[in-house]
């Protein structure tokens, strides 16, 4: 039984602006900690400077590790805000309207921090400036275009940059809503000026909708190549263990998988942090795990063609690897626990309506699936290295530095504290689209019952 | 949103909607032509029969078994989708694309003298890549043949148990029945309990359908395509089947309704623009998937520059069977892209089956590039081709051979369509309940029901 729950709009407006104008205690210490978490990372950063790489685990032939991991994780943690909004959008999926922002904010701080780890991964980034900036094209040295390392910046940077636009967009009613409700004059001036002059006429409502859908529309290739010029980063190789014409579509599924389970983790947290418990409801957890079943069983089909087709050619060095991955000690606790945590216990515990429904358990195996799905990324690119070369006496062992750790603590620290500032600034409901929602939302007899419905222009 | 069909909308709980079969006149030029085309079919295949053993006398026969596959058999799953996402739109199509259970039997007996006519996995100490990693049990033969029994029978079980409401009529009627006739209608007395079973048993069978049909393309495209031509190592490829395949079901599904909407009243007054937009934006989507999976697969070759992978792409892509291949490209990428992107041709059927046709064109030549270069290789226990091969070209019993699987195809598939009731009864009934056409200040509004 669907159980929506209807607000007026004064409490819609009242509730979904109350964390924008209000300062509760919690917010000072969470933001604190994250501050102190954070300055952790830059500690160890300055001391990378300092030190060099020596710092991190790498031993030869291992000069990829942890922060590479991080960069392909939190790549595909930004993954959730287009496959949530965009496509939901286009498929005009009612649930979704809850949902977008949150997802859409997801994606801007994770894309910056993961834009972050290959800077911090060059071990001293103002070598790398001074190299780059300003390119000194005198020297007859191109940038070669044929590298996916240069691919990468443009779609990443591509992919943030219509992602910014994106929720500005989806913003413009909200920050106009914030304008004509805010006391302080410095605030109004700000949401005045963010706003654009949005007044709410007709013609300013239908723009808005209508670059919202093709804004929908143009991100959808971008966001299919963001994971997926990622995921050449290494199959492009001859590396075993990387080299698999799967990668692309198994990475983006891959993103998609652990970006929706970020957003169901970070929407439970806010329906209890943020008092959202009008807007975030069991009908909207039960719709993204429904999604997630999907979502997760089609990543496991792929993750089964790299497997078999990693073993299916027999060459010595690819099932060296796979071996390597699933056989030796620790990669076989790690695989057995990602292969767990990503698929067998949250699938199998959301094919339970009382899972789906149930806020904790939700938050727990959504939890999970990212546990699992760092653990993949890790599964991915190490074990290859680790024995890329033919002969034996070039194979090598990496083994994380605790610097590493608290990089990885560090950046986790900076996307939540980015959301928070971010819910502290600007509304993370899309009070307009939810207002919208609540409109359009009906109900049809059939018989003695009444079904949940939904208007659509005929 | 584009309008549903009015009569769609006024359907009435009662008296209740009973859709009626199609009346097939057998002596019309139609029925004669297919039929004639259906039993050149049966000829062709008892022909071919005698190159039993013979690999490459199998490569055109492979090409068409793999298309029917993709299009045909693929064609079910439409309908899973549209339950998933409780796509009214479909409604109407969800029978007609059911009944593609039945014509895709035929994959049973043209796989036999296929997988019959496959070299062993090991000679002379050399072993061939293959999926099954040395496991015996038959395999490919037994194995292949058994998973695909399993899908096809998967299928036309979904088929006739989302059938059965419509078949069964009225309680009393079944109560007479012999009791193995009543068990064929699973004793259907549409009891609350019942209809909960109905809906549960074709949503678990539909997921079982699904992943049969994933792993039956795995395992085919593999076994019938990567094992026996040298070098050729894609991961991605079962996966490019399987979404050219629900871009072929799409492509199908589009013409069948046109045609029906043409020549089939009692179904055709239910399909009109909006399943034309639907559909529409689905092949679009299934279009630019082509191009993603194509790309994902061409662009690591190429870029890796593996003399072994290279050969196979100049195989079966870019020398060999380029002509080919190029046809497949404007099929089923560049035509239906520039096309479907413009609103007037993707919501129209008539235009949006013209486009369609060229899309099965361009699928036909892709299993022919793929599967021809494969099933005529000369030897597959090589790790690499020595040399580029020359095409292999049809002779005129595989081309009788090709149409006449087609023309069996649509026999079985006229046959059925005159056997069971066609669009489905209840769901339509249960679709014009959930949906009514109402005022909102000066709009007019479809107003849509969602159940859990």
């Amino acid at each position: 039984m669907q159980e929506p729950v209807t607000v007026d709009r004064e409490t819609a407006n009242r509730e979904l602006l109350d964390f924008v104008f209000s300062w509760p205690k919690w917010f000072f210490a969470t933001t604190g900690l994250l501050g102190a978490v954070i300055t952790l990372g830059l500690i160890i950063f300055l001391l990378l400077m300092i030190f060099g790489l020596q710092l991190f685990g790498y031993a030869h032939p291992v000069y990829w590790g942890f922060p590479v991991v991080n960069f392909v994780f939190w790549i595909g943690v930004s993954h959730a805000g287009i496959m949530v909004s965009a496509i939901l959008r286009l498929a005009q999926a009612e649930w979704r309207r809850p949902v977008t922002r949150a997802a859409e904010v997801l994606t801007i701080f994770s894309l910056m921090t993961a834009m972050t780890f290959p800077i911090i991964h060059s071990g001293r980034p103002w070598r790398t400036l001074y190299w780059e900036f300003p390119y000194d094209w005198m020297r007859g040295i191109w940038p070669n275009p044929r590298s996916p390392l240069v691919w990468d910046p443009a779609a990443i940077f591509t992919y943030l940059t219509s992602t910014v636009m994106f929720v500005y967009i989806a913003l413009l009613p909200d920050l106009a809503l914030a304008r004509d409700r805010v006391k302080n004059p410095i605030g109004k001036a700000v949401y005045g000026v963010l706003s654009l002059g949005f007044r709410g006429t007709t013609r300013q409502w239908r723009i808005q909708a209508i670059a919202g859908i093709l804004l929908s529309a143009l991100i959808l290739p971008i966001f299919v190549s963001v994971h997926s010029i990622v995921s050449w980063d290494f199959a492009v190789t001859i590396i075993p263990g990387w080299h698999n014409t799967v990668f692309a579509p198994y990475f983006v599924i891959g993103a998609v998988h652990s970006g929706v389970s970020a957003v169901v983790t970070v929407m439970i947290v806010m329906r209890y942090a943020f008092g959202l418990k009008n807007f975030i409801t069991k009908d909207h957890i039960d719709s993204l795990a429904r999604l997630l079943i999907i979502v997760a069983t089609v990543w496991l089909f792929f993750f089964m063609l790299d497997f078999m087709f990693g073993l299916y050619g027999t060459e010595p060095a690819e099932v060296d690897t796979w071996q390597r991955r699933l056989m030796e000690p620790p990669w076989t606790a790690i695989a057995i626990i990602f292969i767990i945590t990503g698929y067998i216990i949250p699938v199998g515990a959301w094919l339970f309506r009382s899972v789906r429904r149930n806020f904790f358990l939700m938050f727990v195996t959504t939890v999970l699936v990212n546990i699992g799905m760092w653990l993949e990324r890790y599964m991915i690119v190490i074990p290859g290295l680790e024995r890329k070369s033919n002969l034996t006496f070039q194979y090598g062992d990496y083994l994380p530095s605790a610097a590493e750790f608290g990089i990885i603590a560090a950046q986790l620290a900076l996307v939540i504290a980015g959301f928070l500032v971010f819910s502290k600034l600007l509304p993370i409901m899309p009070a307009a689209d939810i207002k919208e929602g609540q409109i359009l939302r009906d109900e049809i007899k059939v018989g003695r019952a009444r079904v949940p419905a939904t208007m659509r222009e005929a | 949103m584009i309008k549903p069909e009015a009569v769609g909308l006024s359907l009435k709980i009662r008296p209740p909607y009973r859709p009626s079969t199609i009346a097939i006149n057998r002596r019309s030029a139609l029925a004669i032509g297919v039929g004639l085309v259906a039993a050149l079919g049966v000829v062709m295949y008892v022909v071919k029969l005698f190159s039993w053993g013979d690999r490459a006398e199998w490569a055109y026969p492979a090409a068409i078994t793999l298309f029917v596959l993709s299009a045909v058999s693929a064609a079910p799953l439409v309908a899973f989708a549209s339950r998933m996402a409780r796509g009214y739109w479909a409604l109407p199509t969800r029978r007609v694309v059911e009944l593609f259970a039945l014509p895709s039997m035929v994959l049973f007996a043209l796989l036999i003298p296929i997988l019959g006519s496959l070299p062993p996995f090991e000679q002379d100490g050399v072993t061939r890549a293959n999926l099954w990693f040395g496991w015996g049990g038959g395999a490919p033969f037994l194995t292949d043949q058994l998973a695909v029994s399993v899908m096809l029978l998967a299928g036309g079980a979904l088929m006739w148990f989302a059938a059965v409401p419509d078949l069964a009529g009225p309680p009393s009627r079944v109560r007479a029945m012999p009791t193995w006739k009543r068990l064929l209608f699973l004793n259907w007395t549409g009891t609350k309990k019942q209809w909960e079973v109905l809906r549960t048993g074709i949503r678990w069978m539909s997921a079982f359908y699904l992943m049969m049909y994933v792993f039956v393309t795995m395992i085919l495209t593999t076994d019938l395509g990567q094992s026996l031509l040298p070098g050729w190592r894609s991961g991605i490829f079962p996966a490019y089947h399987v979404i050219t395949s629900f871009q072929g079901a799409v492509a199908l599904i589009v013409i069948t309704l046109f045609l029906l909407r043409r020549y089939a009243p009692n179904v055709g007054q239910f399909i009109g623009d909006e399943q034309a937009a639907s559909f529409g934006k689905l092949l679009l989507a299934l279009t630019l998937f082509w191009f993603y999976f194509f790309w994902s697969d061409f662009l690591l070759v190429w870029y890796a520059r593996l003399p072994s992978e290279v050969a196979a792409v100049q195989t079966n892509v870019a020398v060999t069977y380029i002509v080919p291949f190029l046809i497949a490209m404007f099929g089923q990428f560049l035509i239906p892209f520039v096309t479907l992107i413009f609103n007037p041709i993707r919501r129209k059927l008539a235009r949006l089956a013209t486009v369609s046709v060229v899309v099965l064109i361009g699928l036909l030549f892709d299993r022919i590039r793929l599967f021809v270069a494969s099933m005529s290789s000369e030897n597959p226990f090589s790790h690499a081709l020595a040399e580029l091969p020359e095409p292999y070209y049809p002779n005129v019993i595989d081309i009788l051979f090709m149409i006449g699987v087609v023309g069996i195809v649509a026999a079985i598939y006229l046959w059925v369509l005159s056997r069971i009731p066609t669009p489905g009864g209840w769901e339509m009934r249960e679709g014009a309940m959930y949906r009514r056409e109402q005022k909102y200040m000066h709009a007019e509004v479809l107003l849509l029901g969602k159940p859990d």
